[in-house]
């Protein structure tokens, strides 16, 4: 039975296909369409679905979107009854736009997969969605599962106990109290964007004091004893208009809303460090409070919140559950997934094989390239190149990497959800007190606080990270070990101290001392682990650099193409794709061709 | 312009007018009595 999951229409638009209970493909439609956070009907995730499983579309048995859009339509319209006057230019902005394009789903769908296909769909709710993508895969029989987003259809946090296949929600938070808007909202007062900049948020963090933290709590968020908040909504507009906030917030905290591009100063950086702090504060509480509700000794988490991994590393010291498991596609895109396993599961029984093992195969589930499509690519975008055998290609790649060059690294199935965990990521040596900034500047393009993740094997982590379990999908931080830093006890400062060496592996140190860690496993990445293991013989480190095979703005690449003229356009040192290594000394690019790249894709 | 891109704009402009009655006849009579019957604020949880 093939089993099709959708989601569309928001953002990070994305299509998941099982067999039975078996993910065969996952993907975003954004690799496809380079838009980044695509909202399209994901036609072409769907196409890739069906090529992966080698199947036709007529052979689906149910196609799963992700939301109930009558249930949305209420939400929006009792909205606007609660804010009746004052939302009258948002309402005729965007409820006839959300009918046109977003309300007739059954409709959307009969147009582009046809009519049999439109038979095949059925609707779940938002939070269920995400409650069973963190639920269904993870290693776990019996466990407390906790959705955060923006918004579902109504519900903003949802607490639910997962027991074999059954999902029973407990508790709900509704619109407009949100955590996830209530970052969101920080996220563009610092002068970021929503659904992209909540990450930078949490990386500037750091470099702040909570300065702000209890002016937030007194005025702008009631939290109360059992996790449940309540927004001060005199202080948000985004219930009645497009702005998140207007000039009451501004003049509460008392500096002006940062603008996009402009420099970030101390301020913004409290700022971000004050709403980290509110936040680890509230998901602390929820999970307590969900572990008093359902007594079990796991937690499952999904929802844009749960992307928060500072947050989540202090869920796993602090929150009392013995294990937790997140889905690594958290955001929008994983509820694709998690609909099509909502529907396999309500008929069928789940059991668990071995704990310690989820289902999601690394989240390596997009598609991958043979050597013929490659090496077609390559000649195609005129490089030159060289082939080599797999062990020659790990041995020189490590070499390369020795000796800080920044590479390339593109191999087998792409990663779903927006981490990249290997095989379209851009690698470098953790050990070199340089790279962040030559990667931050003049590889990503990005602002230069932003820190870079470390690949770890997965054996080591230990001697390296204070983290005693594994973190595969890049989603705990952890602390460095204190043995391994440096200068420690200096209040960091967002206008001076980021580039500081602040340990033995200082193009990951956060200014906190902390990193995103991705544990390596044999298992789940034989060529990646070797690769770390080859660089650990010959360097005795077993930390590599580990960031998204892109630059800003543009979505992580998908195909060879899209390696190979990212590869061009950056100042890459090495491409390693599939068994071919391209050197950039033998492939230059000029600058204007450079600049071009940059252009064509809208800053996040 | 062509057919096609006419009925379209036909169609823009009598949905803007739905949502316009949807509007002034439902949100603002049920929002004006919601007013009238707030509910009172919860003092220990915010949970549903």
């Amino acid at each position: 039975m093939y089993t099709l999951g959708i989601s569309a229409y928001y953002h990070d638009s994305a299509a998941a296909l099982l067999k039975d209970d078996k993910i065969i493909a996952a993907a975003q439609e954004e690799r496809f369409t380079r838009i980044k956070h695509d909202a399209a009907f994901p036609i072409k995730a769907v196409n890739y679905c069906l090529e992966e499983a080698e199947i036709s579309l007529s052979q689906i048995d149910s196609i799963v979107y992700y939301e109930n859009p009558t249930l949305k339509l209420s939400r929006i319209i009792s909205n606007h009854i609660k804010n009746v006057f004052k939302g009258f230019f948002l309402y005729m902005d965007t409820f006839p736009q959300y009918l046109l394009q977003k309300h007739f789903i059954k409709r959307n769908v009969t147009k582009i997969l046809g009519k049999e296909a439109a038979a095949k769909l059925t609707f779940l709710h938002h939070h269920t969605s995400h409650l069973a993508s963190a639920f269904y895969p993870s290693p776990f029989e019996d466990a407390a599962i906790i959705t955060m987003d923006g918004v579902g259809e109504i519900e903003t946090t949802t607490i639910a106990h997962g027991e074999g296949s059954n999902i029973q929600i407990k508790k709900t938070l509704e619109f407009p109290d949100s955590v996830g808007l209530l970052y969101s909202v920080f996220t563009v007062f610092c002068g970021f964007k929503v659904n992209s900049g909540e990450y930078k948020l949490m990386g500037l963090a750091p470099y702040g004091q909570p300065k702000y933290k209890d002016l937030i709590q007194d005025k702008l968020v009631k939290i109360f004893a059992d996790g449940s908040i309540k927004l001060n909504m005199e202080y948000f507009n985004f219930c009645h208009e497009p702005r998140m906030f207007g000039e009451k917030l501004e003049k509460l905290i008392g500096i002006p809303a940062r603008t996009s591009e402009s420099p970030l100063t101390q301020e913004y950086a409290d700022i971000a460090s004050s709403i980290q702090d509110v936040t680890e504060i509230i998901v602390l509480k929820i999970a307590q409070y969900a572990k008093t509700m359902t007594n079990s000794k796991n937690l499952c988490l999904a929802g844009g919140v749960a992307l928060n991994c500072v947050a989540n590393g202090r869920l796993l010291k602090e929150s009392g559950f013995d294990k937790i498991w997140i889905q690594p596609a958290s955001g929008d895109a994983g509820t694709a997934l998690g609909a099509a396993l909502h529907h396999v599961y309500s008929c069928k029984p789940r059991t668990v094989e071995r704990e310690n093992t989820d289902s999601m195969q690394g989240s390596y589930l997009g598609p991958q390239f043979s050597d013929e499509n490659i090496e077609k690519a390559l000649i195609k975008l005129d490089l030159s190149f060289t082939k080599l055998k797999p062990d020659t290609l790990i041995e020189q790649t490590a070499s390369l990497l020795k000796n800080d060059k920044v590479i390339g690294w593109f191999q087998g199935r792409m990663e779903f959800g927006p981490r990249a965990l290997g095989n379209r990521s851009i690698i470098g040596n953790a050990q070199s007190p340089n790279l962040q900034k030559q990667m931050n500047l003049k590889i990503k393009f990005r602002e230069s606080f932003r820190p870079f993740a470390p690949s770890v094997l997965e054996e080591d982590v230990e001697h390296y990270f204070q983290l005693q379990c594994p973190s595969p999908y890049m989603l705990l931080v952890a602390t460095v070990n204190q043995d391994r830093c440096l200068n420690d006890g200096i209040s960091p400062n967002i206008e001076s101290d980021i580039h500081q060496v602040r340990s033995d592996i200082p193009a990951v140190t956060h200014v906190d001392y902390t990193a995103r860690v991705q544990s390596v496993s044999k298992k789940t990445n034989p060529k990646y682990h070797a690769l770390i293991s080859k660089f650990k013989s010959i360097t005795d480190s077993a930390v590599i650099i580990n960031t998204s095979f892109n630059i800003r703005g543009e979505p992580i690449v998908c195909t060879p193409e899209d390696a190979i003229k990212c590869f061009k356009l950056t100042h890459m040192d090495a491409l390693a794709i599939g068994n071919y290594l391209v050197l950039k000394e033998q492939n230059p690019s000029n600058k204007e061709e450079i600049d071009e790249y940059i252009n064509s894709f809208e800053k996040d | 312009m062509n057919t096609s891109t006419l009925l379209k704009k036909i169609k823009y402009v009598l949905l803007y007018i739905f949502s316009l009655i949807i509007y002034l006849f439902y949100i603002v009579p049920v929002g004006i009595i919601a007013r009238l019957y707030k509910k009172p604020l919860k003092q220990d949880s915010n949970w549903s």
